[in-house]
C-alpha cells in the first residue's frame, strides 16, 4: 500500500536520504530503526509531505495508487489525517496549549467527515475511549497541561485515527515517556492497528520496542536502507554489520531478559557518532565506524537477498558473531 | 491513568486543592497592572462621561472670568484665554484622544497582525524581502507622513487617525512576525498539517491564540503611543481644529500664555503624561502577567 523507490530528500544540495526501496504491506506493521540522525524521521516526514519548504524532495512515495511527492497542498492535505495519520514524538508539544482536548481530537473529523456537531461530539469521546482515557466527558474540555504524558499520548493517538486512517505513522511515539507507560502506549497501537486493520509505519531508536510491535523492520543508517526483512529473521540473523552492531549494542535484546547473563558484563558500543551530513564516506556509509571494514568497503554495495525478503546491503555479511 | 480518577467526579473547572485564594491571587499580580488599570480606566470614565455632562457646555466663553485662576468658584482648575472652564476642555480633550487612538488602534492592530501572520506564514525564500519591507515603514518618519497627508487631506481627526494607522501598522507587523514564526515551528503546528489542515487555517487557530498575549500587550503600547501622536499632532495644528477640544491643541495655546498663566500648560501636560503612562503601566504589568517568561527575560 505504501511504496518508497528511489525517496531522496536534500537540503541546500546535501543529499540527507536516498531510499532506494522500501514498501509496506496492508495491515502490517512496518518498524524504522537508526540512531539519531540517520534519517529515519525525516523519512517519516517526506513521506506524509511535513518537510519545510526548503527541502528538495524527489522519486516516489506510491500511498493507494497515488505519488504523493506529485500532489500538491490541497490535494496532499486530503490525504493528511483522513488516509495518513501521523503521531509524533513529543506529546506535550504536539498538542496546542491553548485549544481543548475535545477540539484537538477533532480536528480531522471536522476537516474530513460529514459529521457536524454533536455527532462529533459523540465522535470525540468514542474515539477517547477506544484509546482507553478515562472519563472522556470531562477530558474533552480539559487543556493539554492538566494531562500526563502517557495520556497526552493517548489524545495524539485519538487525534491521529480521527478520521479512520489506513496508515498510521508513529514518529517514536514513546521516547518521551517513562517505561511504564511506554508499553501501554505500544499495546495500544498494536491493538488498535489489529483491530482497524490500519497498517503502522513506527519509527523508533530502540529495536527491542520494534520487535515488540512490529511484524517487519528497516534498518536505516546514513539516510539508506541498510537491511530490511521481517523483524525475527533480522533479529536473529542480522546479516549487515551495522544491524548486528544496534543488536549488540541493546542490552535487552539476547534471546531471554535473563539478568545474571548481563551483570558484570559490558555492553558493546558502535564507536563513533553518526557524521555530519555531507561527511559520510564514501561507498559504505557506515565503513569508517565498522569493525569488519575491508577494502572492497569504499565501493558502494550491492543489495543481496536471503531467505524470504530479507535484503541487505553489507560487502562482510555476518551474523553478528551470535 | 491515575491522575485523573480523583477529579473524575468533579470536571475540569474545580480548582485543584491548594490552589491560592482569589484574594492572595490578586495581591501577586504587579504593582503597575494596578497603577496603570486605574489611570487607564479614569481616563476612559472622564471620557465617557464627557458625553452626558461637563461641569459647562462644550465652547461657552466665560468672557468676564478669562484666565481666571484655579481655585476660581465655578472653576475648579480656572479658565483658559477665552474663559473656557479647563476642566471641562480636559474632559473634552479626554474624549477626542480616546476617539482617535481606539479608532486607529484597532485598525492598526489588525491590519498589522494581519500583514505580520502572512509575512510569518509565506514562502521561507519570500520572508526576507517582505520583512524588510516591513522595516522600511517603519524607518519612515511618522511626523512627515501626517504632515504629508494633512497637505493631501486637509488637517482633521482624520488625518490624525490615518497617521496613527500608517504609522503603527508596521510596528504591528513587526513586532507580530518573530513569535508567529516562532508558533509556526512548533510540533503542534505540524500535528495540525498532520490532520490536514491549511496553513491559512493553522495561522488563524494556532498561530494566533498563542501569540494572543504578545498582541494585547502591544495593544496597550501602541495606545499609549496613539495618545501621544494624537496630541502631538493636534499640537502642530495637524490633528483636530477648532472648536473641538483636543489635549494638544490645548497645549498648544498655552504656549503664548507662559507669562500670563504659566501654570495652564500643566493642565493638558500632565493629562496626556497620565494618560501615556496609564498605557505603559497596563501594559507592563500584563506583560508580567499573561507572558511571565518572556517579560522575565526582557523579551517582548
Amino acid at each position: 500500500m505504501l511504496q518508497l523507490r528511489n525517496l531522496r530528500v536534500a537540503i541546500d544540495d546535501q543529499e540527507i536520504i536516498n531510499i532506494a526501496e522500501l514498501d509496506l504491506q496492508p495491515g502490517s506493521r512496518l518498524g524504522l530503526v537508526g540512531e539519531s540522525g540517520s534519517g529515519k524521521t525525516m523519512t517519516a516526514k517526506a513521506i506524509a509531505g511535513l518537510l519545510p519548504d526548503e527541502t528538495k524532495v524527489s522519486g516516489s512515495v506510491v500511498f493507494g495508487g497515488q505519488n504523493l511527492l506529485e500532489l500538491g497542498d490541497r490535494e496532499l492535505a486530503k490525504i493528511r489525517g483522513k488516509r495518513i495519520g501521523f503521531v509524533f514524538q513529543d506529546p506535550a508539544r504536539s498538542l496546542n496549549p491553548m485549544m481543548r482536548i475535545g477540539k484537538q481530537v477533532s480536528e480531522a473529523i471536522r476537516l474530513h467527515t460529514d459529521l457536524k456537531g454533536d455527532a462529533v461530539k459523540a465522535k470525540v469521546i468514542e474515539l477517547l475511549r477506544q484509546v482507553q482515557l478515562p472519563d472522556p466527558e470531562a477530558l474533552v474540555r480539559r487543556y493539554p497541561h492538566q494531562l500526563s504524558g502517557g495520556q497526552q499520548q493517548r489524545v495524539m493517538i485519538a487525534a491521529a485515527i480521527a478520521a479512520d486512517p489506513e496508515l498510521l505513522i508513529a514518529d517514536e511515539p514513546t521516547t518521551a515517556l517513562d517505561v511504564t507507560v511506554q508499553e501501554e502506549i505500544l499495546r495500544l497501537l498494536i491493538s488498535l492497528s489489529e483491530q482497524r486493520k490500519m497498517s503502522l509505519l513506527f519509527v523508533s531508536h530502540d529495536l527491542g520496542v520494534i520487535r515488540f510491535v512490529c511484524d517487519r523492520v528497516a534498518v536505516i543508517y546514513g539516510g539508506n536502507i541498510v537491511e530490511s526483512g521481517r523483524i525475527e529473521d533480522i533479529v536473529t540473523r542480522p546479516m549487515h554489520r551495522y544491524t548486528a552492531a544496534l543488536l549488540a549494542a541493546n542490552p535487552g535484546m539476547p534471546k531471554d531478559d535473563n539478568f545474571s547473563a548481563y551483570i558484570g558484563k559490558r555492553l558493546q558500543t558502535i564507536t563513533g557518532s553518526v557524521p555530519a551530513v555531507g561527511k559520510f564516506p564514501s561507498g559504505c556509509r557506515f565503513r569508517n565506524r565498522c569493525q569488519h571494514a575491508t577494502e572492497s568497503c569504499s565501493n558502494a554495495p550491492a543489495t543481496s537477498t536471503v531467505g524470504q525478503e530479507h535484503r541487505y546491503a553489507c560487502w562482510n555479511p555476518g551474523n553478528g558473531g551470535r | 491513568m491515575p491522575d485523573t480518577t480523583t477529579s473524575a467526579t468533579t470536571p475540569a473547572s474545580a480548582p485543584a486543592a491548594g490552589r491560592p485564594s482569589l484574594r492572595k491571587r490578586l495581591r501577586r499580580l504587579p504593582i503597575t497592572l494596578y497603577v496603570g488599570g486605574t489611570l487607564v480606566s479614569l481616563f476612559v470614565l472622564v471620557a465617557l462621561v464627557s458625553f452626558v455632562w461637563t461641569p459647562y457646555p462644550p465652547n461657552t466663553l466665560n468672557l468676564f472670568n478669562r484666565l481666571a485662576p484655579p481655585g476660581t468658584p465655578g472653576f475648579i482648575f480656572g479658565t483658559d484665554r477665552a474663559g473656557r472652564d479647563v476642566v471641562t476642555e480636559l474632559m473634552l480633550g479626554a474624549r477626542n484622544s480616546l476617539y482617535v487612538s481606539v479608532v486607529s488602534t484597532i485598525v492598526a492592530m489588525f491590519l498589522g497582525s494581519l500583514i505580520g501572520l502572512s509575512i510569518a506564514g509565506s514562502k521561507s525564500v519570500l520572508q526576507g524581502s517582505l520583512t524588510r519591507f516591513v522595516d522600511v515603514g517603519i524607518a519612515l518618519p511618522g511626523i512627515l507622513t501626517a504632515l504629508v497627508l494633512a497637505s493631501k487631506l486637509g488637517p482633521g481627526n482624520t488625518t490624525a487617525t490615518l497617521a496613527i494607522i500608517t504609522w503603527q501598522v508596521p510596528v504591528a507587523a513587526r513586532v507580530t512576525i518573530g513569535p508567529a514564526r516562532q508558533i509556526l515551528a512548533l510540533d503542534y503546528v505540524e500535528a495540525a498539517y498532520g490532520y490536514g489542515r491549511s496553513k491559512a487555517y493553522v495561522l488563524r487557530r494556532h498561530v494566533l491564540p498563542n501569540i494572543s498575549p504578545l498582541l494585547i500587550v502591544l495593544g496597550s503600547v501602541m495606545f499609549a503611543a496613539a495618545i501621544l501622536i494624537e496630541a502631538a499632532l493636534a499640537f502642530l495644528g495637524v490633528g483636530v481644529q477648532p472648536p473641538t477640544s483636543s489635549w494638544g491643541r490645548f497645549l498648544n495655546e498655552t504656549q503664548s500664555l507662559l507669562e500670563a498663566a504659566p501654570y495652564l500648560m500643566f493642565f493638558p501636560g500632565v493629562a496626556i503624561v497620565l494618560t501615556a503612562l496609564g498605557f505603559n503601566l497596563l501594559g507592563d504589568g500584563l506583560r508580567t502577567v499573561l507572558d511571565p517568561q518572556q517579560a522575565r527575560s526582557g523579551l517582548a
